[in-house]
């Protein structure tokens, strides 16, 4: 499964990764990468061809693992809509130098060269991503701004990169509106180094040459239609080495568990700890019996004293800091604060695992038949006897044993001594991950507003929000927030949060009061009150249950009975069961309602979202009674 | 933007050292010993003060540069993590130099300080000329006091960055002193409250010394543009100098030169650039491709509209600011494509070639940081380039990098009170107005056809409004469409009648559809009568606010809904009516229910005439838009006749 807007061109980095706030193995991978994915404006609903494209590239692997890559590309632009796809980017760094380079303007009508840039006219700036304080990548870059068109661009360039972990991804599309006349790519290899690759099923397999120790295989596409929108089975050719060496680091990466071993070879040494760092340890846990509330109170100690700050340079962008050296500045990138608890763990007498994984809520999940690099975070495993604790160690506010949205539910490597295991982290799908039991008491005033006191006890997905955002935003801020997630018109007046995870689930208890202007409606005949005062955040349940449940009592202070019969609503369907019910007893009303959600694994967003739409019609009704 | 003076020739070293108020590295009890800030609670970490000391070095200002933080929660550690940014330019224009940074933390009675060294800064080139140092502190925890102190150089001297005196994070104590050179000439262009109220005099001609205390964070809010509008600040532009040349007798002569004497000194500047030009005075090949072939057969107004039309479609605003062309009118034409200045002067050629009288029109935007225009011929207080267009009877403000929207509808940030024409003489700075009357209007029909209530529709959007639903997508017209349980209007989406039309220069949309729902209790209905509002909630749920609010454009909105009773029912409650306003009478609602036989007319308004509401109001307009959303949601009964009711019951005993 291809998607065109994610695909950086024929450069071997993940795009998806390219962005990650907690990047840090794709950073060292130099790339000629695609601005595709910064595009924006019409895509999609413009029909016609804005540029022809004729490419061929040539990766040749050397025999002292570094490689070199070589792309010859002619590009006809036949309209001013065409200028992104004129623009030459190149990312550098410690591994990757841009050999050569040369870029031609060319009148195609009359074959008159009329411009000619070098290497030396390139325009160069660091490219840091979000979240990173310094990274040694730079971006070489270049916009023709051709004066006609048609217009002809020749580009020649040529780079070297001193070591052979990550390989080129061949993409002959670059860009939608763009007509690709010819494109080509091929890749030699020496026998002893070897070469694995993986192509989708619209590609024929390559031509294969084998002369002198070297293989060769070489795939041509021609003529394909230009693209207006993403497609599924777009051409891609992905390619990996057998043997790899980076600064020294030898590997293979046939197997996981090769490459595993790869990657605890770069680790090697990296937990060690100073003789002060082991005795604050045993302070810390010594006195504790259960393996879970030794790793819980290593956890909160890193969490509480330690921040996540990334620098990645050279090989460090997948070679943990030491673990002294994270110690000593208090604080470090995910692979320095995962070796850090790793060797703190380790001094409690609890083995854990440094474990690679692809982050994000969005990301796809790793391609397992393709052993190669395909991380861009790291976390920890720590196997207990009955269980498997699994820990973010950049999180300064989850528990030990919860990971999040951006890395659950997919499948990681597992670092071992005896080399790489897959494993899958917890999908969190049972309902005590977003539960919510909400308790209000209203007294009404005068002029539809209304007094409210309200507890509530928060439990999974939601729990980790409120505490994230209590802990990193301003107290104004935060009841702002509360305002706006509460229910309508509240106004909160004072609250205190105490975040008391049960285990390894996030728990939050909230309590609060404020007025809520215009809670009711008054008629002259009638007092309508809401079914459904409160905010049900429904949209945030994503991972299959959730459970909810609400008693609102409001003390009406005055003289009411029903208009209309009270809802008694008690009903259940494949994916839900909710039930209401509303009772007035003198002059106090009480309204509990009750949701448990269970969709199952494979029901689609429009599925969910329509259930959603029958529960929210459901709640949003008026109560009416009539004044005595 | 940065101008670079290297005109001024002669200068010497100028200015006593002004000692800072804290000594680096030195900590008062105080400081470690304070905890929250007063005026802040609740504050993650406070600037406790910072200073800037300007000094001119030759044509090159100093400003050393001192700041000291107080963590004061763990959510506060992450501005251990500091970024200096600076303008190199091609030339070096701005530096830093004599970068030091330190950490303290109060441990055991005794003071713990942990000093960066250069292998912790790091430079990054983030592009267009733009470079920052980047720094982290290490073992930053609650309580750690930090602090770092540079010199930041600046060749740049035509206008002075002069001093911000607010962070991200409450500041106790922001201090700025510049020491001015006889020779030199600044006006001062100050923004604030504090700053107008602080005393900046000193004994010492051309010395000014501000301290501002209790200085709130700045963060954004909702219904604002930006808040570098009011931010606490002070900057200079170069008015004169004056400099001494030796004439061929070997005499000494000092002569006063000044920068932009007159709005039409600085007109004359941009004016004359050479690209500026190309498109004032276009050389005749280019202005033979100029002229509109059947301009002729249109009138003016038409003309306009044509041109206006031509340019959006056919030409590409690359997405770059600012106020002077980089181009030429040739490559414009080539390319199809420039930035604002240039796309807006390409309409400029077009319409002077044609006979339509037009103007180059800076500007500065909301969200620039300059909320008042200084009355004295500075470039940089402007960083839009529009044009003001005049027919026979009007004069439009137009700007031409917006494809599909309409011509006098500029983008709502450009909606400011002032701007300067560039004219070939008499320039100077002009009021704006932006006339429009905005609005949503909606008309509903509701009425019961067998068991079903059936609801006719009809919304009609004027000006901004229609502009802004205009330019939506379907599924997001659909979306809008949407009522608060998520119904979407129950018509397929080739009914939904949209029609948008245009009457002498206004915008209408007019958006129709009709619903028929069953009904699930047909003794007695509860009716809302407008199910589209322009908020369906409350768009206030900040308890409190800082800065002002902003709608950014006015409007006067309009509901009425008509309910048919159908035979047999009659109305049995309704909402009462009420009429109210907010104190200063900026925003408005009615809202009011009369009965004539059997209908029912359910008519509100309200109408915002000032777009910005002072924080000062805000509490009056949180609970005003409560009154207004809950208003309008309020339900009208109708029930069956009681004797109709009663015969009912009596069929169903029998």
């Amino acid at each position: 499964m291809f998607h065109l807007l994610k695909i950086p061109l024929h450069c071997g980095v993940f795009s998806n990764l390219f962005i990650s706030m907690k990047l840090f193995l794709s950073l060292l991978a130099s790339m000629v990468y695609c601005p595709l994915l910064l595009a924006s404006g019409p895509i999609g609903v413009l029909p016609e061809t804005y540029s022809i494209l004729e490419e061929n590239i040539k990766v040749t692997l050397e025999e002292d693992f570094g490689y070199v890559e070589e792309v010859d590309q002619s590009l006809l632009l036949l309209s001013s809509s065409a200028l992104d796809h004129a623009q030459f980017e190149c990312l550098i760094n410690s591994f990757t130098k841009l050999l050569d380079f040369e870029a031609k303007i060319i009148n195609p009508l009359s074959g008159k060269t009329l411009q000619t840039i070098k290497r030396k006219q390139l325009k160069e700036k660091n490219l840091v991503s979000d979240g990173t304080l310094y990274g040694d990548n730079k971006l070489l870059f270049f916009l023709p701004t051709p004066q006609q068109y048609p217009i002809k661009i020749e580009y020649r360039w040529k780079r070297h990169v001193s070591g052979n972990f990550h390989l080129p991804r061949w993409h002959p599309y670059h860009y939608f509106n763009q007509l690709i006349k010819k494109a080509t790519f091929e890749i030699a290899y020496p026998e002893e180094i070897g070469l694995r690759y993986k192509s989708n099923v619209s590609l024929l397999p390559p031509t294969e040459i084998q002369k002198e120790g070297k293989v060769s295989l070489f795939w041509e596409l021609s003529d394909l239609p230009s693209l207006t929108e993403s497609a599924d089975d777009l051409p891609e050719v992905a390619t990996a080495p057998v043997h790899f060496s980076m600064q020294g680091y030898r590997g293979n990466m046939q197997t996981w568990e090769d490459f595993g071993k790869w990657m605890h070879l770069l680790n090697h040494g990296k937990g060690d700890l100073s003789e002060g760092s082991k005795a604050l340890v045993h302070t810390l846990v010594d006195s504790l019996m259960d393996p879970y509330e030794k790793i819980d109170r290593l956890y909160k100690y890193l969490q509480k004293n330690y921040r996540y700050v990334s620098i990645q340079l050279g090989l460090g962008g997948w070679m943990p800091e030491n673990a002294n050296s994270v110690v000593q500045s208090k604080f470090g990138d995910c692979k320095g604060l995962t070796m850090l608890l790793k060797a703190m763990l380790q001094e409690a007498g609890i083995p854990s695992d440094y474990t690679l994984v692809r982050s994000g809520s969005e990301a796809k999940p790793i391609d397992l038949d393709f052993p190669s690099n395909q991380f861009n975070h790291a976390i920890l495993r720590v196997p207990l006897e009955e269980e498997t604790i699994w820990i973010e160690c950049t999180s300064t506010t989850l528990p030990a044993g919860f990971l999040g949205k951006s890395t659950m539910d997919r499948h990681v490597l597992v670092v071992t001594e005896n080399g790489g295991v897959i494993d899958r982290t917890p999908s969190y799908s049972q309902s005590n991950y977003h539960r919510i039991n909400h308790n209000l008491h209203l007294e009404l005033l005068p002029q539809g507003n209304a007094h409210l006191h309200g507890t509530k006890v928060i439990e999974g997905f939601p729990a980790s929000t409120f505490t994230h955002l209590h802990k990193n935003t301003s107290e104004k801020e935060f009841t702002t927030f509360l305002n706006s997630h509460t229910g309508g018109g509240l106004v909160i007046q004072e609250f205190s949060m105490a975040t008391e995870n049960e285990g390894k689930v996030p728990l939050v208890n909230l309590k609060y009061q404020g007025d809520v202007q215009r809670f009711y409606q008054s008629t002259s005949k009638r007092v309508l009150i809401p079914l459904s005062w409160t905010t049900w955040d429904l949209e945030e349940i994503t991972t299959g249950a959730g459970e909810l449940k609400e008693m609102l009592i409001i003390q009406l202070n005055q003289d009411l009975e029903w208009d209309i019969s009270p809802p008694q609503l008690s009903y259940s369907c494949e994916y839900y069961s909710l039930d209401i019910l509303a009772d007035l007893k003198d002059d106090r009303l009480t309204i509990e309602k009750k949701l448990d959600i269970h969709f199952p694994e494979d029901i689609t967003a429009d599925k969910r979202n329509s259930v959603f739409r029958e529960i929210k019609k459901a709640l949003n009704q008026q109560l009416s009674f009539i004044k005595n | 933007m940065k101008l670079l003076v290297l005109i001024i020739t002669g200068l010497l070293y100028h200015g006593i050292v002004i000692g800072q108020e804290t000594k680096y590295g030195k900590y008062q009890p105080e400081e470690f010993a304070l905890q929250t800030v007063d005026f802040e609670p609740d504050a993650a970490a406070v600037v406790l003060e910072e200073s800037c000391v300007s000094l001119f070095l030759g044509v090159t200002i100093h400003n050393q540069i001192h700041r000291r933080v107080k963590v004061l929660k763990e959510s506060g550690k992450e501005l251990g993590d500091v970024v200096l940014r600076m303008y190199k330019g091609n030339d070096n224009i701005e530096s830093i130099q004599r970068l030091k940074a330190q950490i303290v933390n109060f441990e055991n009675g005794s003071e713990k300080v942990s000093k960066l060294s250069k292998k912790d800064f790091f430079e990054v080139d983030t592009g267009d000329g733009y470079r920052e140092i980047r720094f982290s502190f290490p073992d930053v925890q609650e309580g750690s006091i930090f602090e770092y102190s540079y010199v930041k150089l600046d060749k740049s001297i035509v206008f002075l960055e002069g001093w911000v005196f607010q962070n991200e994070i409450p500041t106790l104590k922001s201090i700025y002193s510049i020491d001015i050179p006889s020779h030199f000439d600044y006006k001062m262009l100050k923004q604030g409250e504090k700053i107008f109220k602080t005393n900046h005099q000193t004994s010492t001609r051309g010395k000014y010394h501000w301290e501002l205390t209790d200085l709130r964070a700045f963060k954004p809010e909702p219904y604002m543009n930006h808040y570098k509008d009011y931010l606490e600040k002070v900057e200079f532009q170069l008015y004169a100098y004056e400099s001494q040349s030796t004439n061929e007798w070997g005499e000494k002569k000092e002569e006063r030169k000044i920068m932009f004497g007159s709005w039409q000194d600085l007109a004359n500047l941009f004016m004359e650039k050479s690209e500026f030009k190309s498109f004032l005075s276009p050389s005749k090949s280019i202005r033979e491709k100029l002229i509109w072939e059947s301009g002729d057969k249109l009138d003016k107004k038409e003309l306009l509209y044509t041109l206006y039309k031509h340019v959006t479609h056919h030409y590409r605003y690359d997405g770059k600011e600012g106020v002077l062309p980089k181009e030429p009118i040739k490559n414009v034409l080539e390319t199809k494509s420039g930035n604002r200045a240039e796309i807006n002067l390409l309409l400029l050629a077009l319409l002077r070639e044609n006979e339509i009288e037009a103007v180059p029109l800076l500007i500065s935007s909301k969200g620039n940081g300059r909320s008042t225009l200084i009355h004295y011929p500075f470039a940089d207080q402007f960083n839009h380039m529009i044009l003001m267009v005049k027919l026979q009877d009007e004069t439009l403000l137009v700007d031409a990098n917006r494809s599909g929207v309409p011509i006098n509808f500029l983008p709502l940030d450009f909606h400011v009170n002032q701007g300067f024409p560039l004219l070939a003489k008499n320039s100077d700075l002009v009021n704006l107005s932006h006339p429009h009357r905005s609005g949503f209007n909606l008309f509903t029909t509701i009425g019961m056809d067998i068991g079903s209530l059936v609801t006719e529709t009809h919304l009609r959007l004027l000006d901004y409004d229609a502009v802004e639903w205009g330019r939506l997508e379907e599924k997001e017209l659909q979306k809008r469409l949407t009522n608060n349980t998520g119904e979407s209007p129950e018509v397929p989406s080739e009914k939904l009648l949209v029609v948008n039309r245009k009457n002498d220069g206004r915008e209408i949309l007019d958006i129709s559809y009709s619903e028929q729902k069953p009904l699930t209790d047909t003794e007695k209905m509860f009716i809302t009568p407008f199910a589209l509002k322009r908020w369906d909630n409350n768009p206030f749920q900040a308890t409190d606010r800082t800065f002002p609010v902003d709608f950014n454009y006015t409007f006067n909105d309009r509901y009425s809904a008509k309910i048919n009773i159908p035979e047999g029912y009659e109305v049995d409650d309704f909402p009462e009516s009420i009429s109210a306003a907010l104190p200063n009478g900026a925003l408005s609602f009615s809202y009011a229910i009369t009965q004539m036989d059997r209908v029912l007319t359910v008519t509100a308004s309200v109408s915002l005439k000032e777009t910005l509401i002072p924080a000062v109001s805000y509490a009056d307009l949180k609970y005003f838009m409560e009154i207004i959303t809950s208003k309008l949601n309020e339900p009208v009964v109708i029930k069956v006749m009681e004797n109709l009711a009663q015969q009912r019951a009596n069929s169903q005993v029998e």
